[in-house]
């Protein structure tokens, strides 16, 4: 399946209906999205790929419900998030969507151990954490009671991705999760992804990364903004 | 761990260790914080201290004994004297007034001395012979008698006086005089014999050594009549602030209440009066208290938003430093309120800290900025929730501010940015200042300000807030201006000084902070300038117009029959004093001076010792008959040419001066004293010596050389200073509050430094890369921080200057009298402004290259 402008899949958790994106800069409105539309699927991972200033963080913000688009609908399963006030969004935010962002350090209270940092993600989405268990998954045993600044880029990024599980989100949102890693911690990222990927909860990814790309299950391309491609790995 | 906290997610719950990750933060918070509390506390603590100062004046200026509660009366019975004595004595020690001092006085009666009629006054005082002065004998069992009375009666140690069953005499004491000893204050009415009252009235007293005795006396003389008594209560324990003062007049009153009940009860002939003394004064100090509060309220919130503002930045560079975790924590669903809440337990620490920090120097720090250092304990408390206030306030500001910043930066709508900052932008707040401005100036010229009917003056909160007003306006339309011209600096290519080039790019790229750093340090050094400009001004008119008043530093009157023959005044003091004969014809003065000695002894309006001789030459001028005019100098609109003044010859001006000593700018003339008739000497109304000399100096050389003097007059006690003590010490705090913003000003440039380290050592490593000497780079931050001090010291001072010139003549609380107040010389506050701003700059321009010089350029670019 290749499709541009409106994309439908058959079970989607999130999706985007004609989303348009303007910033106010000195020289003027800038579009950022312009008119884009298309699906998460509810499993696998869904990468949004594209050149820097495609709008794919942009795009991204905007299905985390953490920016409003200045156009357009987002769908929550069969919630128009768009009829929301900012109380249920956060609702939303805090039970379902599960946001990672470029910078590994970011992701973490330095201030937290390694352990506290899971406990502190499950608590705000109201949930407990067995953070042992969770850092072995990670392949971080032995770190519940380290400082978050003791571990590698790729170690946090993965202790990140750790936190989204912790809070036993519906969907996870990933912006960049390897730009600013070297390829070991790379590498470390792509295998927390690909055990995401076995399991049940559906990843979104932005990047340009082609190790990313090559990972994904669904793949969005954006260029200036329009969407100009949506393939999944087994529809063509 | 209690349930509550159980319940809270662990980012709020380690909020409060978060803080520890960054020293400078806490740092800075608890100092903004301490500034803001201290401008809070010492408000409070300066108006109560302004009132313990009006205490303190007037109890100097008051006789000791007279603070408490003073019982007089005369034409009393032996009996009804010593039963109101009594009484006195016990209600007044069950209203804690422990020490009791009585005293009885006879009438003039006269005794046989050796067969010569003695007028004297018998009297008994507790413990007066203990402060009495011996010049012979001492024995305390017998009469003590003055040096007068032994010499005008012949009298000696031994002599019997009145009856045999009294004692002899056994002392003569140097004779009292005014100004007495605080001991003697309130007698001076009965115990001061005064030599003007005409023969009948005027007798010299003897000191009987007991109060029986007294009253053996008064039984035993036949023409004793009755006895003028009197009880005082002296304590070594004098009201210092309003609320000892409060204290003293209700024990005042309630011994009053109390002793006029029990007296009533008696059915005596006569009562005493029972006179509160002190209630005007605890009336005046409070009245003072609120005034100086109400008129230092106005600057006191300015610098109270000020110092909020300033915590609103530093909450916004938290919030700037926070910034991946506002937001991390925004994505997973925390709210705006939550994450306020989040600030406050980081912040409140510090925030706490510096309040207590700032409480604690206020106290510590009053005697340095406020006018006295005793303050009453509520103040103290009020004070105290005041500093609690501001920290709640400080709290809350933190917690909006995280609030807003947090639903500008993540919640907003797109659609919609930057509208409601735009528009705080563009209203037009120096618009609005300034109308408030031409109000406060309606007021001030139409002479609300200061208006002086009683001793402290009705002062208009609104008007006194003319100058600071006037400073904001300008304040805000430099910052205004400064604002677009940073906006459209982009035009401006100084490439040819580079150090300008780049100062003026920095400035512009960092507009909000410069524009804050001026606003603040040009209202700092314009509150700087006002404060103590007006201060300084109501200082110096008090100096000069109290001189005016009385015409030198003290002055005593003596009788015309001293002057007739030669000049009274004793040499110890003939280097520093004059004398000085003084007329009234209707609406005229005229004064008699000596041109030699005028210029040594009185005021001398400004002018140089040389300068008033010059000014009294003309007097000098011999007459050639005694029917020629005598010369005259006139005074003020009084008429020239030949005059005629009454019982004195006739004049001619021949000179003429706007204003002169004692006569200020009314109509009169000056004439010399030389060329005045034994006749018309006695004509003058009053002859007075007046002196540089302390007012204790003089009278005692009097008294040593036998001068009989009276109406004394000391220029400090006799001149009512407290409404330009009142104007005084509202702008000595405003001088203080000054002192504050500029320190707010120096922190928020050293802060605006700091918190772009990291840019500055960027651009500065780079520049010095591409060939930049390290001279012209500390040269460019040099201008760029130089500039904004330099904007703010002089606009600060300009403005400040011109609001005080306009506000100082229109505060004069005492216009009727010469000279009009006006603006001290402030260079000294500019080049030590100057100053102040030059140290801050190289500071702060250090700060930015040593950033430069200790930065690795890998790390920089890396992150």
């Amino acid at each position: 399946m290749a499709e541009t402008g409106t994309v439908m899949a058959a079970k989607e958790v999130l999706r985007a209906d004609a989303v348009h994106v303007d910033y106010r800069t000195p020289a003027g409105p800038a579009t950022a999205v312009a008119d884009v539309s298309f699906g998460v699927p509810d499993s696998g991972v869904t990468v949004l790929a594209g050149r820097s200033g495609s709008g794919k963080s942009t795009m991204l913000r905007v299905l985390g419900l953490l920016e409003w688009p200045s156009t357009g609908t987002v769908w929550y399963g069969d919630t128009d998030t768009g009829s929301l006030r900012e109380p249920q969004r956060r609702e939303l935010r805090r039970a379902d969507l599960a946001v990672v962002f470029q910078n590994p350090s970011d992701n973490l209270l330095e201030y937290l151990s390694v352990g506290d940092n899971l406990r502190a993600a499950a608590q705000s989405a109201g949930r407990d954490c067995a953070s042992v268990e969770l850092l072995e998954q990670l392949g971080l045993p032995g770190s519940q009671d380290w400082r978050v600044t003791a571990l590698s880029g790729g170690q946090q990024q993965r202790l990140a991705f750790g936190c989204a599980l912790a809070r036993g989100s519906s969907v996870i949102l990933a912006d960049e999760p390897t730009s600013q890693l070297d390829n070991a911690s790379a590498d470390l990222v792509l295998d927390t992804l690909r055990q995401l990927a076995d399991g049940a909860i559906p990843v979104l990814v932005a990047s340009h990364d082609p190790r990313l790309i090559e990972l994904g299950d669904h793949l969005a391309r954006l260029e200036d903004g329009r969407l100009v491609d949506f393939t999944s790995a087994g529809a063509s | 761990m209690t349930g509550i906290f159980r319940n809270v997610q662990l980012p709020w719950r380690a909020a409060a260790r978060a803080a520890f990750t960054s020293p400078v933060t806490i740092i800075v918070t608890a100092t903004t914080a301490l500034l803001v509390a201290f401008v809070a506390v010492a408000a409070v603590l300066h108006s109560a201290a302004a009132g313990s100062a009006a205490v303190d004046y007037q109890t100097e200026n008051l006789c000791a004994q007279a603070v408490p509660t003073g019982v007089d009366g005369q034409d009393f019975s032996i009996q009804d004297a010593n039963t109101v004595i009594a009484d006195a004595r016990a209600q007044g020690a069950k209203h804690g007034f422990d020490t009791a001092i009585a005293a009885k006085y006879s009438s003039p009666v006269v005794v046989d001395h050796q067969g010569t009629p003695a007028k004297i006054k018998f009297a008994y005082r507790d413990r007066a012979q203990d402060n009495l002065r011996v010049v012979r004998g001492g024995d305390p069992n017998g009469i003590w008698i003055s040096e007068t009375m032994a010499e005008d009666f012949g009298m000696r140690l031994g002599d019997q006086l009145g009856g045999a069953q009294l004692p002899p005499v056994t002392a003569i004491y140097a004779d009292l005089s005014t100004p007495t000893s605080q001991w003697w204050c309130s007698e001076s009415a009965y115990a001061v014999p005064n030599m003007l009252a005409g023969d009948a009235e005027y007798a010299q007293v003897a000191w009987l050594p007991s109060s029986d005795d007294y009253d053996t006396a008064m039984s035993t003389t036949d023409d004793a009549g009755l006895t003028t008594l009197s009880v005082r209560f002296p304590s070594d324990q004098m009201p210092h602030t309003t609320g000892e003062a409060q204290a003293q007049s209700e024990r005042n009153d309630a011994l009053i209440t109390t002793l006029t009940n029990t007296i009533d009860s008696r059915d005596l002939e006569t009562t005493p009066s029972l006179d509160n003394a002190f209630e005007r004064p605890t009336e005046v100090a409070s009245d003072a208290q609120t005034t100086v509060f109400t008129s230092i309220l106005s600057l006191t919130v300015i610098s109270l938003l000020v110092g909020l503002a300033g915590v609103a930045t530093v909450t916004i560079q938290w919030c700037q430093r926070r910034q991946s975790e506002l937001r991390l924590l925004w994505s997973r669903g925390a709210s705006p309120t939550a994450l306020g809440l989040r600030a406050v337990l980081e912040l409140a620490a510090p925030l706490a800290i510096g309040t207590v920090l700032g409480a604690v120097l206020a106290r510590v720090l009053l005697p340095w900025y406020a006018p006295a250092r005793a303050v009453d304990l509520w103040p103290q408390v009020l004070a105290g929730l005041a500093a609690l206030g501001t920290l709640l306030i400080a709290i809350a500001v933190a917690g909006t501010t995280t609030l807003f910043w947090v639903h500008r930066r993540f919640a907003r709508v797109p659609a919609r940015p930057g509208r409601l900052r735009r528009g705080w932008r563009y209203v037009p707040w120096e618009l609005l200042s300034g109308g408030l401005a031409v109000a406060a100036w309606a007021r001030l010229s139409a002479g609300y300000a200061a208006a002086s009917d009683g001793p402290v003056p009705t002062v208009d909160p609104a008007a006194l807030a003319f100058p600071l007003l006037v400073l904001l306006t300008v304040v805000l339309l430099v910052a205004r201006i400064a604002q677009l011209l940073l906006g459209r600096s982009h035009y401006a290519s100084w490439w040819r000084v580079p150090a300008a080039q780049l100062a003026m790019r920095r400035l512009a790229a960092s507009r909000g902070p410069a524009i804050g750093v001026l606003l603040v340090g040009a209202l700092a050094v314009g509150a700087l300038a006002t404060g103590s400009g007006i201060a300084n001004a109501q200082s110096n008119a008090m100096l000069e117009k109290s001189n005016m008043f009385i015409g030198a530093n003290s002055s005593v009157q003596v009788t015309a029959d001293t002057v007739v023959d030669e000049n009274p005044i004793p040499k110890e003091v003939a280097g520093s004093s004059t004398l000085v004969g003084e007329k009234e014809d209707g609406d005229v003065t005229i004064l008699a001076v000596d041109p030699e000695d005028f210029p040594k002894g009185a005021w001398l309006e400004g002018r140089t010792q040389e300068e008033m001789s010059e000014v009294l030459a003309p007097l000098r001028a011999q007459r050639q008959s005694a029917s020629d005019p005598i010369p005259a100098i006139r005074v003020g609109q009084a008429p020239s040419g030949a005059i005629e003044l009454p019982s004195l010859p006739g004049a001619e001006t021949v000179a003429a001066v706007e204003s002169f000593t004692k006569i200020g700018t009314n109509p009169g003339y000056v004439i010399s004293s030389d060329v005045l008739s034994h006749q018309e000497r006695w004509d003058m109304t009053t002859w007075s010596i007046w002196s540089q000399d302390s007012l204790e100096r003089l009278s005692g050389v009097l008294n040593d050389a036998q001068v009989y003097h009276f109406a004394v007059k000391d220029r400090e006690a006799e001149f009512n200073a407290m409404p330009f003590l009142v104007i005084e010490w509202t702008f000595g705090f405003v001088t203080a509050l000054g002192l504050v913003l500029a320190a707010v000003a120096a922190v928020a440039l050293l802060l605006a430094v700091e918190v772009r380290r990291r840019q500055n050592a960027l651009s500065g490593t780079f520049l010095l890369r591409m060939g930049l000497r390290q001279r012209a780079l500390f040269g460019s931050h040099l201008l760029e921080l130089g500039a904004l001090a330099t904007a703010a010291v002089l606009t600060g001072v300009g403005i400040g200057a011109t609001g005080a010139v306009l506000s100082v003549p229109l505060l004069d609380p005492a216009p009727w009298l010469n000279p009009i107040p006006d603006l001290p010389n402030l260079t000294p506050l500019v080049l030590a402004s100057l100053a102040g701003g030059g140290l801050v700059v190289l500071l702060a321009g250090w700060v930015a290259v040593r950033a430069v010089r200790t930065a690795s350029i890998g790390e920089l670019i890396r992150g």
